[in-house]
């Protein structure tokens, strides 16, 4: 297999070794979208292993960390040569105002991370400005808003309404989830997607980005 | 006091420096794979209750060194708090093995349980998730006079009141914790029991939480409210402040090791570690009345999963064969994924009633659908769980055939559970009890002597 060192670096999640080893194959003249798309693939399967409990958060926080120092690399040197990186989209997640539940958002950032969206995670008890500033400087196409709470679902009406109050509501996907959240509170608030679980994320993410 | 905590909560101001993300990724998350290798504890599914006295006693050693070597992050200062080996054994030597919560005659007593003790076990019942307000007082009696339940989380939420909706730091919250307490207040008078504890804690913010903390509002000096571990580790200005706000009034507090297993815990084996040391956590910060185990699939929240169930019977044995504290209380700490009337609403808590009987730990349960849906709530469930596991406990069935059965039991549920469909179907309280007599309906019984029968004829055959 094509640069089997990279990937094998990249399921350990060492991202110093990713690192080395992408340094020595671009050394030796290799193409840096062909590498790019061996950890892409590497991340993928990460994300399988995430989905099914065989691999856990912190490595694939530790994989996200290796993966943004490849970015890192090669996307400098994929410029050069003229070529693009892609990925499915940008999304922006967090725990919406009044809630500091951290570990569901964390869990679909790792989904998201690593089925190739681009992922800004602004943390917990965030206000609709956070959302809204952070999905504007990075043109996100996605606004992730978690809520376990009952208390503070109204928080993800706030993110919307605050959208539509700057004309802004067209530009981005809104995406839900959270313990008590549904379906029929997603329809209530005219969120564009909702999914139960971390899984069920990327698929809805995907549809709504047209993938 | 046992142990200095406030000497420790002042560490918060001088220990090791660093961001949250480094304390996950560079000290503790290290530290978890670092112990369980050590101690070669390994997950076996099979083996859902523990087979093993020395794979427990490892699990605790693990644990104690975690603790030991991590300490606990303070979210607030971004310093770590750590420990000496003396000053943590001081403490564990000197922490209470039994313990009372409540008032007067409804006092519920907390002593030292050991592993396989064929003694009965108290029963934790719970109310959680949001509440049709009209309905309150109906679901807090129905509890409070299921004569099994004998300490009692009265969390249900409020979700408006006032023609508002209740938000965090609104005056409504206010509101709304004045409503409850003094609703559950009423049920617990009205069902003839005036001092059974109450171990909500509702509000998010502390202020309305403490609107309420006085005896005329109806809360009583018996009452437990919870104070809390972040995953993993990890504590805040604001627990401190919570507890301060417990010991001024005079109160208890409750705290519980928690895992998310696939999370931040990791592998089960390691969650059950990590589970364990957040208890260690609890005594040397919080000087709590009551603890107890809450560990749940970070995919699917189930605390009643093949993988949650080993990682809570798992460090509750370890918790117990290796300390003298008062007795945890264990899976499903109050919650399954099933919906209320539902055959497998039972099966969930029959799992986690016989791993909590044979590892010394108290049962309990109440609450369906994840605590996600509306009106999710009936003791039915707590009641079950207490009678399989003081039938287990009696019994005296051994580790063996308590995972023959627990296996049993999973065999129902497991395949829903991983398709993540489990809380699919179900009934409101008010649709499987009668709101006047707070009774469940023919319908609702005929599941629970179903499962009963089905456990009898497994050989449980002392289950009355
Ligand atoms: C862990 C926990 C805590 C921890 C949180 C630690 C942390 N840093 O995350 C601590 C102890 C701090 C805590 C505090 C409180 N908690 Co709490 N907590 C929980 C608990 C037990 C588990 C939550 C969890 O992590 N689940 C595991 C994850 C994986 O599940 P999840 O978050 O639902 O996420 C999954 C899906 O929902 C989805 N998802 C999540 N986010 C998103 C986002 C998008 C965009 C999408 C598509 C999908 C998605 O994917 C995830 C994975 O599949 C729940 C119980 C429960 N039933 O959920 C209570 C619960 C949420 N807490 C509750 C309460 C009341 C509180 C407190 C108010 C208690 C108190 N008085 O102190 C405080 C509030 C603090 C605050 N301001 O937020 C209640 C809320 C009740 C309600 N209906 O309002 C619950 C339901 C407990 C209960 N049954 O009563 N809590």
């Amino acid at each position: 297999m094509a640069f089997e060192k990279v990937r094998d670096a990249m399921l350990a999640t060492d991202s110093e070794l990713v690192v080395k080893e992408i340094n020595a194959e671009l050394a030796k003249g290799a193409d840096p979208k062909a590498i790019f798309d061996v950890l892409t693939d590497a991340m993928g399967e990460i994300g399988d292993l995430f989905s099914e409990m065989k691999m856990f958060l912190p490595e694939v926080m530790l994989a996200t960390e290796a993966m943004n120092e490849a970015f890192a690399i090669l996307g400098a040197e994929m410029q050069k040569q003229d070529q693009a990186i892609e990925n499915l989209g940008t999304v922006v997640i967090g725990t919406v105002k009044g809630d500091v539940h951290t570990v569901g958002k964390d869990m679909v950032t790792g989904t998201l991370n690593t089925a190739g969206f681009k992922v800004f995670d602004i943390g917990i008890d965030s206000s609709p400005q956070d959302f809204v500033e952070i999905a504007e400087r990075e043109g996100a196409d996605i606004i992730g808003l978690s809520a376990l709470m009952t208390a503070t679902m109204p928080s993800q009406k706030d993110v919307i309404e605050f959208l539509e109050s700057k004309g802004i509501r067209e530009k981005y996907k809104v995406l839900v989830g959270g313990g008590v959240v549904t379906q029929e509170w997603a329809d209530e608030i005219g969120a564009d997607g909702y999914s139960k679980d971390a899984v069920g994320a990327v698929d809805v993410a995907k549809r709504l980005v047209g993938r | 006091m046992r142990g200095k905590i406030f000497t420790y909560w002042n560490r918060s101001e001088s220990g090791p420096i660093m961001t949250e993300k480094d304390f996950d990724l560079k000290v503790y998350w290290p530290a978890v794979k670092k112990v369980v290798k050590k101690y070669n504890i390994e997950y076996n599914p099979d083996e859902v209750v523990p087979q093993s006295v020395d794979q427990i006693n490892d699990i605790y050693k693990a644990a104690r060194e975690l603790f030991l070597e991590v300490g606990v992050f303070n979210v607030t200062t971004g310093r770590r708090i750590t420990w000496t080996e003396k000053e943590l054994d001081d403490t564990m030597k000197k922490f209470p093995s039994e313990m009372t919560v409540g008032e007067g005659r409804d006092a519920c007593h907390f002593d030292h349980r050991v592993l396989n003790d064929p003694r009965p076990a108290n029963c934790l019942g719970r109310v959680l998730g949001p509440q049709d307000p009209a309905l309150l007082d109906r679901v807090f009696y129905a509890y409070a006079s299921e004569h099994r339940i004998d300490h009692c989380c009265f969390q249900g939420i409020i979700p408006y009141i006032n023609g508002a909706k209740v938000r965090p730091w609104s005056p409504h919250e206010i509101s709304a914790e004045l409503k409850r307490v003094s609703e559950m207040d009423h049920a617990r008078r009205r069902a003839g029991r005036p001092g059974m504890s109450d171990w909500s804690s509702a509000p998010v913010s502390l202020q309305a939480a403490m609107a309420a903390m006085n005896s005329d509002s109806g809360m009583r000096k018996g009452d437990v409210r919870h104070i809390y571990i972040m995953p993993h580790l990890k504590t805040s200005y604001e627990q401190f402040t919570r507890t301060m706000a417990t010991f001024a009034f005079g109160h208890h507090q409750w705290g519980i090791g928690q895992a998310y297993v696939g999370g931040l815990s990791g592998s089960p084996n390691m969650a059950a570690v990590v589970s364990c040391a957040e208890l260690f956590a609890y005594c040397m910060l919080y000087n709590p009345s009551a603890l107890g185990l809450w560990t749940a699939d970070g995919m699917y929240f189930a605390t009643t999963s093949r993988t949650a169930l080993w990682v809570c019977f798992h460090a509750g044995a370890a918790w117990v064969n290796n300390t003298n504290t008062f007795s945890l209380d264990g899976a499903p700490y109050g919650v399954v994924a099933s919906g209320p009337c539902t055959e497998t609403y039972f099966w969930e808590h029959a799992a986690a009633a016989i791993g909590d009987a044979v590892t010394g730990m108290n049962s309990g349960g109440g609450t369906g659908w994840q605590s996600a849906l509306t009106m999710g709530a009936t003791p039915i469930g707590a009641r079950f769980a207490s009678e399989v596991c003081d039938a287990v406990c009696e019994a005296q069935i051994g580790w063996k055939e308590a995972n023959r059965l627990v296996n049993y039991c999973l065999d129902k549920y497991m395949d829903r559970m991983d398709a993540h469909t489990l809380h699919e179907g179900g009934k409101r309280f008010d649709e499987c009890y009668d709101v006047e007599t707070c009774e469940p309906t023919q319908e609702y019984l005929d599941l629970y002597n179903k499962v009963k029968n089905e456990l009898r004829e497994q050989g449980l055959k002392n289950l009355g």
